[in-house]
């Protein structure tokens, strides 16, 4: 379209661990682009380099070899905004959840009333409304993983990351909140990257699915979703691109986890 | 559904009670002040027969003697003496406990060089230390004051370390990757994360504050409820130096219910729960 530089560019990257005796490979020449407002989903084996990838994305890790730039600007000096979210449940616990979302707009120094408005109606968006003054101990494990994603997003960042942020949630809280991002990032149009080791979210959520390989980490399988949104996460299932792409899919998944010498993912 | 059901899964037995009261359960303060009272009752009654009281006093004894030091005016004056010994050191030792944890964690390399000297500091016995301390600073004030910041400061300056370090490292990482700077980092996510275990080390401190004061009054000097305790012990009188004991231990006492106030209201976001397992394992 108008910019087509992509907006992350990992050209080649290495990620090698020094480990006692001997080196630990988690990632090999992994090249990859993405589209602004592009939504990718990863999934792969446990231990397959996946939360590698996201950190150094996320610039907490530096890769070994390879370069990663934010829209054609190395990485280093890039000052692209960053979303993130982890599995693990990080709000912080002395602050209510409305002071958890306004902790990023405070640090940028944004003025109380801005940041409150801002924050109170993202929360509002994901069904938060009346549990700003609650502390993360008082709010259920769903609720707080809202929480962790209106913190991500209410920055306005260019990328958000994602790692596995609905594999500790129960069935029918995972479909609700899974529905509400697939929402929220169409409408504050993000560029998202996913991990996850659950193939049908990959494809549910994801406009292109990465199948990574067993350690170490390259890129076996991407493949084009192309279902339309807004997608009826209900009933994904019956469509029969979607049939179509998992069953391609958990193959492609299914010869690494064997690889990787654990059981095959039946999900 | 579920709501009406489990209503009126209640509500017979909510009917079925009254006819058959309940045995009423007496409040469990109540239930303490009795305790109390029989076994002040038990010792006032029957110890004084067979032990001699110039060994154990009885309560009426102590409590006399209490009284008598308070209106003679002795109790104030060396309670007001070990008081300001306390909190002088208890001060000093925790603030200068709190900037020495904060600064080394900042500076790996000296908290690495420093690390030898300081476990075998604090593997000293300082009580032990106490008589050169009068040698060196005298039998007033100052020798109290710094017995009491050797026994604090170590206490507190481990845990405040220890509070540190136990961190949720997820907390930092997200909190950089919104793009924090290192010392908003360590300003809102570090130093509020380490607070419980330095609000630990400044409870568990406390006491130590108050026998070292006690100890260091024991050791040399004219004044405070060490000093009283230990004149009355030298001179048989039991009954006195009970009396100074209880008035320690009723300090110690209330240092700690309103430390522990204080404690509840800085930590008012940990789970009830967390607070009352961490009092049950004594850490």
């Amino acid at each position: 379209m108008i910019n087509d530089t992509p907006i992350i560019e990992l050209a080649d990257v290495d990620q090698i661990y020094a480990g006692r005796g001997t080196n630990v490979e988690a990632l090999r020449g992994f090249t990859l682009d993405l589209r602004d407002g592009e939504v990718l989903t990863i999934v792969g084996p446990s231990g397959c380099g996946k939360s590698t990838l996201l950190n150094i994305l996320a610039r907490l890790e530096r890769p070994s070899r390879g370069t990663l730039s934010f829209r054609g600007v190395n990485a280093d000096n890039s000052d692209v905004e960053i979303g993130y979210v982890t599995q693990s449940d990080t709000l912080f616990p002395w602050r209510t959840l409305l002071g958890n979302v306004e902790y990023p707009l405070e640090i940028r120094g944004v003025s109380k009333d801005v940041r409150r408005e801002r924050a109170v109606s993202l929360l509002e968006r994901v069904g938060l409304k009346g549990f700003e003054n609650h502390l993360p101990s008082e709010l259920s494990g769903g609720m707080r993983q809202r929480g962790n994603i209106v913190r991500a997003l209410v920055y306005d960042p260019d990328i958000v990351l994602m790692d596995e942020p609905f594999g500790a949630l129960d069935a029918q809280t995972r479909l609700v909140l899974q529905d509400q991002l697939q929402r929220l990032c169409a409408e504050e149009r993000k560029t998202v990257v996913f991990i996850t080791h659950d193939l049908q979210e990959a494809i549910a959520l994801g406009d292109r699915v990465v199948v990574m390989t067993a350690r170490p980490g390259r890129i076996k399988v991407v493949r084009t979703v192309g279902l339309e949104r807004p997608r009826d996460l209900n009933r994904i299932h019956e469509v029969p691109r979607f049939q179509e792409l998992l069953s391609e899919l958990l193959e492609a998944l299914r010869e690494e986890v064997t690889l990787a010498g654990h059981g095959p993912a039946g999900r | 559904m579920t709501v009406v059901n489990e209503s009126s899964r209640r509500s017979p037995r909510r009917v079925a009670e009254p006819p058959r009261r309940r045995p009423r359960h007496l409040p469990v303060a109540v239930l303490r002040l009795i305790l109390l009272v029989a076994v002040l009752a038990v010792w006032q009654l029957f110890l004084g027969r067979f032990v001699d009281p110039l060994y154990l006093p009885t309560p009426a004894a102590i409590w006399q003697s209490v009284a008598g030091s308070v209106q003679g005016g002795e109790l104030w004056h060396n309670l007001s003496v070990t008081m300001v010994e306390t909190f002088l050191g208890f001060a000093i030792g925790a603030v200068g406990a709190l900037v020495a944890g904060l600064s080394l964690t900042r500076a790996p390399r000296v908290a690495d060089v420093l690390d030898p000297f300081l476990v075998a500091l604090n593997a000293t016995p300082r009580v032990a230390l106490a008589p050169l301390f009068v040698v060196w600073f005298g039998i007033g004030l100052l020798s109290k004051v710094i017995l009491v910041i050797t026994l604090v400061f170590f206490i507190v300056f481990y845990n405040t370390l220890q509070g540190l370090r136990s961190v949720n490292r997820d907390y930092i990482r997200v909190a950089r990757v919104m793009g924090s700077s290192e010392a908003q980092i360590f300003r809102k996510v570090t130093l509020p994360g380490a607070m419980p275990l330095i609000i630990l080390g400044i409870k568990l401190a406390l006491p130590y504050a108050l026998i070292g004061a006690v100890i260091g009054e024991f050791i040399a000097s004219s004044s405070g409820l060490g000093y009283q305790i230990k004149l009355s012990s030298n001179t048989y009188d039991t009954a006195g130096t009970m009396a100074g004991i209880l008035i320690l231990m009723l300090v110690a006492v209330l240092l700690n219910v309103v430390l522990e106030r204080i404690a509840r209201r800085v930590l008012f976001w940990q789970p009830n729960d967390v607070k009352d397992n961490r009092q049950a394992k004594g850490i």
